[in-house]
C-alpha cells in the first residue's frame, strides 16, 4: 500500500462506519445514508484496488481508470448544479409566496381595524 | 366590469427605499375615483411612514423580494377588493400621473385587456443617451424573443383588465417581470395596445433606477425562463 492509501482508507472506513451506524440506529433520510455509505465504500475500494477502475474503464472503451472517474465526477457535478439551481429557484418562489401571504394577511387585519390616529 | 357606473380602478405602486420620493408621487395619484395601494418591498427606510395621513392602502413585504413580486402582491390585493382595472405605476417619480387616464381608457372601453405605456410613442424627457440605446436594444431583443411588436420595454405604467390581472402570474420576482408580462400576452391571448406616455428622468430616478448592467441579467433571466 502506498502512503495515500494508508491515509485515505481509514478515513473512508470511518465515514462508512459512521453512515452504517446511523443507518442501523434508524436515522433518516435512509436513502441519503445508504447513498453516502455506498459512496464511501466505492471510494475506498477504488483507492485500494486501482486496477478495478481501469478494468471497468476498459470494458466501457475508456483508456484509463482515472479518466473514468473524471467523467463520472464531471457528470455528477453538472447534474448537482442543475439540481441545486432548481431547488434554489423553488425555494425563492416559496419564500416570495410566504412573504406575499404575510403582507396580504397583515393588510386584511389593518383593513378591518383602521389605525387609531 | 360593472354593468352600470364606472369601473373600479386600483393603482398598484411597488416601492423599495423610496422615502424621498414616495409621498409626492402618491399625492399626485390621489383622486376620489381611485383606490391606491402601495407595496413596500421590504424597504430599509421609512417608505411607508411617509404615507401617514394619506388615504392609501399600505402593504409591506417583510423582506425584499423584488419589483415583480411586489407587483404581484399588489395585484392580488386589488383583485380581492374588487378591482375592475389595475394600473401599475412606479414609485420613483418617473411617470406622469396625467397619463393614467390615457392608459385606462382603452381597457375601460373594452378595446383591450392590457394597455402598455410607451415612452417612445410619447416622450422620454432628459433620458440619458446610454439608457435610450439600451432600451432600444431591449425592444429589439424583446421583439425577437417574445415575438411581440412593442416600442418600449420595462415601462412601469400599464393598465390591466380584471381578466388579464387574474390570469397574470409573475414568477420573475426581480426585474425580468416586465418581459415576463409581455410573454404572457401571447400565452393568455390578451388583446393589447400601447399608449403614448411621458417618462421624466431625474438624477434621483436615474440613481434609483436599474443599473444598465442589469440588462444582461434580465436578458439571461428571460432566456432561462424560456428554457424552464
Amino acid at each position: 500500500m502506498n502512503t495515500f492509501q494508508w491515509i485515505a482508507t481509514p478515513v473512508l472506513a470511518l465515514l462508512f462506519v459512521r453512515a452504517a451506524f446511523r443507518l442501523a440506529r434508524g436515522a433518516r433520510p435512509r436513502w441519503w445514508l445508504l447513498l453516502s455509505a455506498a459512496i464511501w465504500l466505492a471510494a475506498a475500494v477504488t483507492i485500494l484496488v486501482p486496477d478495478l477502475t481501469t478494468d471497468i474503464a476498459h470494458t466501457l472503451g475508456i483508456g484509463r481508470g482515472a479518466d473514468l472517474l473524471i467523467y463520472i465526477v464531471a457528470i455528477l457535478f453538472i447534474a448537482s448544479f442543475f439540481f441545486f439551481y432548481n431547488r434554489y429557484r423553488r425555494l425563492e418562489a416559496e419564500l416570495t409566496r410566504l412573504v406575499r401571504q404575510l403582507a396580504l394577511e397583515n393588510a386584511e387585519r389593518q383593513h378591518h381595524e383602521p389605525p387609531a390616529d | 366590469m360593472p354593468a352600470t357606473g364606472r369601473p373600479s380602478v386600483f393603482i398598484v405602486v411597488p416601492a423599495f427605499n423610496e422615502a424621498q420620493a414616495i409621498r409626492a408621487v402618491v399625492q399626485g395619484l390621489l383622486r376620489a375615483d381611485r383606490t391606491i395601494v402601495v407595496i413596500d418591498d421590504g424597504s430599509a427606510d421609512d417608505t411607508l411612514g411617509r404615507l401617514d395621513g394619506l388615504p392609501v392602502h399600505r402593504l409591506r413585504h417583510a423582506i425584499n423580494r423584488g419589483q415583480g413580486a411586489a407587483l404581484q402582491t399588489g395585484i392580488e390585493w386589488a383583485l380581492r377588493h374588487g378591482a375592475d382595472i389595475i394600473v401599475t405605476f412606479d414609485s420613483d417619480g418617473q411617470h406622469d400621473a396625467d397619463d393614467i387616464d390615457r392608459v385606462i381608457a382603452p381597457v375601460a372601453a373594452g378595446d383591450c385587456d392590457l394597455a402598455l405605456g410607451s415612452r417612445f410613442l410619447g416622450r422620454a424627457i432628459d433620458i440619458p443617451a446610454g439608457r435610450r440605446l439600451l432600451l432600444r436594444l431591449g425592444v429589439v431583443f424583446t421583439r425577437a424573443v417574445s415575438r411581440i411588436d412593442v416600442t418600449d420595454v420595462h415601462n412601469g405604467l400599464r393598465a390591466f383588465s380584471r381578466r388579464a390581472a387574474s390570469e397574470l402570474v409573475i414568477s420573475m420576482d426581480r426585474m425580468a417581470h416586465a418581459s415576463e408580462i409581455l410573454d404572457q400576452i401571447a400565452a393568455h391571448d390578451w388583446t393589447w395596445r400601447e399608449v403614448p406616455v411621458t417618462v421624466r428622468y431625474s438624477d434621483y430616478s436615474i440613481a434609483k433606477g436599474q443599473h444598465s448592467s442589469n440588462a444582461i441579467r434580465i436578458a439571461l433571466q428571460m432566456i432561462a425562463g424560456k428554457l424552464r
